[in-house]
C-alpha cells in the first residue's frame, strides 16, 4: 500500500489526493459497513469543530473529538485502510499540538479530506 | 471444547471484523455473544455462559478497565478469561490490566495467527514456578514482531551504537526489566511500528521504550501472578553506550538474546532485587 504523506495537516501544508486512498484487497462486504461507519463517524466530528470553533462545551467537544478520531483510527485500521488511519494518527497529533483557535480549521479539513476519499472508495 | 466468545466494542464494525478473524481459526465456537460497552457486557456475562471476553478499552458508558475490575469483584465472573483489543499497545493503562489478570493483550488489527497465539496464552500458560527465566524472557521477545528465533552463531556482530531501556517494578517482588539492541534495530522498529521513513535516533530510541513497554507488560504479569496481584511499572529510563561494552557483556548470556530474521540482535535481561 502506498505511503502518503499527511504531515501537512499538522501545519496547514498540502495533503496528498484522497484519490490514492487504496481499498484493502481482503475487505469484501464489510466496505460497506466501513464507508456508513465513517461517514457517520465523521459528520458527528463536523458537529463537534463547530461547536468548538463557536466556543460552546469546549471540554466536552474536545473530548467528542478526541474519541472520533481514536475510533476512525481503530476502525480504518482494523479492516485495512491504513492509509486513513495514519491520517487519523497525524491529526490526533495536530490536534494535541495546534492553539485552540485554528483546531476546528484542521479538524474541517480533515474531515473533508476523509469524506472525500469515501467517495471515491464508493464509487 | 466449543467457546462461547463475547466481544466488547462500541463498534459494530469492529465486532464484525474480530469476529470474521476468529472464525478464520481452526477451532470451534459454541456462541458469539457481541456487547457496545462495559455495562452491557457485564450484563450479558451475568445471563449467559461466556468461556471468553475480548473487549476493548475506550469505551462510552463503561469502558474495559472499568468492566474487567467489577468481572474480578464478582465470584460469578472472576475466573472468565479477558483478552485486551485495543490500539494501546504502550500505555501504563494496559500494563496496569496485564497484571491485574488480563490474560493477554491483542492489538487492533491482528491476524488468525495472532489470535491463536493468544488462545495458547490463555489455557496453555506456563508453569512459572518451574519455567526457566531465561526461556520466558525469549517468549516474551518472540511475541514481538521482526523477531524471530535464528540459531546463534559464534560470532555475535556488535552493533555500532547501542541503546538500552529499562523498567523497574516494585511489589512483593522487586526488580527491573532491561532491554537492549543495535540503533540499527531500534530504526527498523520505527520504520515498521511507527510507518516512519529514514527514523531519527530519537525515533529509533522511542520505538526501543515501545518494545519495552510491550514485553514488560507481556511479560512480568507471568513472573510475578503466582505471588504478587499488583505492582507498579516505573516511567522507562533510556541509555545508549556508545563503546558497546554493555552490548557484549549483555550478549555473553546467550539465554537471553534472539536475533531477528535480518540478523540484528536483541535481548532482554531479568534483574531480580529479592
Amino acid at each position: 500500500m502506498k505511503t502518503l504523506d499527511f504531515s501537512g495537516i499538522r501545519n496547514s501544508g498540502p495533503l496528498p489526493s484522497s484519490d490514492d486512498v487504496e481499498i484493502p484487497s481482503d475487505i469484501g462486504d464489510l466496505l460497506e459497513d466501513y464507508v456508513e461507519s465513517t461517514e457517520s463517524m465523521v459528520d458527528e466530528l463536523e458537529q463537534a469543530a463547530l461547536a468548538l470553533e463557536a466556543g460552546q462545551g469546549c471540554l466536552e467537544n474536545a473530548a467528542a473529538v478526541r474519541r472520533l478520531l481514536h475510533k476512525i483510527k481503530g476502525e480504518a485500521s482494523m479492516v485495512g485502510f491504513d492509509q486513513i488511519a495514519e491520517f487519523c494518527h497525524q491529526a490526533e497529533f495536530a490536534f494535541e499540538e495546534l492553539p485552540e483557535r485554528q483546531r476546528p480549521d484542521m479538524l474541517l479539513r480533515f474531515k473533508d479530506w476523509v469524506w472525500d476519499a469515501l467517495q471515491n472508495v464508493k464509487e | 471444547m466449543a467457546l462461547n466468545i463475547l466481544i466488547v466494542d462500541d463498534s459494530a464494525l469492529t465486532r464484525k471484523k474480530i469476529r470474521r478473524i476468529i472464525e478464520m481459526v481452526d477451532f470451534e465456537v459454541g456462541r458469539f455473544f457481541e456487547a457496545g460497552n462495559g455495562a452491557e457486557a457485564l450484563k450479558i456475562l451475568d445471563e449467559s455462559s461466556t468461556d471468553l471476553v475480548l473487549a476493548d478499552l475506550n469505551m462510552p458508558e463503561m469502558g474495559g478497565a472499568e468492566m474487567i475490575r467489577r468481572m474480578r469483584t464478582n465470584e460469578a465472573t472472576k475466573s472468565v478469561p479477558v483478552v485486551v483489543v485495543s490500539t494501546e499497545s504502550n500505555t501504563t493503562r494496559v500494563k496496569e490490566l496485564l497484571v491485574e489478570g488480563v490474560k493477554d493483550y491483542l492489538h487492533k488489527p491482528f491476524t488468525p495467527e495472532e489470535f491463536r497465539a493468544t488462545l495458547q496464552t490463555v489455557w496453555n500458560e506456563p508453569d512459572v514456578e518451574t519455567k526457566d527465566v531465561s526461556e520466558g524472557l525469549i517468549q516474551a521477545l518472540e511475541t514481538m514482531a521482526f523477531v524471530t528465533l535464528l540459531p546463534m552463531d559464534d560470532e555475535l556482530a556488535a552493533p555500532d551504537e547501542t541503546i538500552l531501556a529499562e523498567m523497574d517494578f516494585m511489589g512483593p517482588r522487586n526488580g527491573s526489566i532491561r532491554i537492549i539492541a543495535g540503533l540499527d534495530f531500534g530504526r527498523i522498529l520505527a520504520e515498521n511500528i511507527g510507518n516512519l521513513d529514514n527514523p531519527s535516533r530519537e525515533d529509533a530510541c522511542d520505538a526501543l521504550k515501545e518494545l519495552s513497554n510491550v514485553t514488560c507488560g507481556l511479560f512480568l504479569p507471568r513472573l510475578t501472578s503466582t505471588t504478587a496481584e499488583s505492582f507498579t511499572v516505573s516511567v522507562p529510563r533510556l541509555q545508549t553506550c556508545d563503546n558497546s561494552s554493555q552490548w557484549h557483556a549483555f550478549v555473553e548470556d546467550r539465554g537471553s538474546v534472539v536475533s531477528n530474521v535480518e540478523g540484528h540482535l536483541v535481548g532482554t535481561r531479568l534483574i531480580m532485587k529479592d
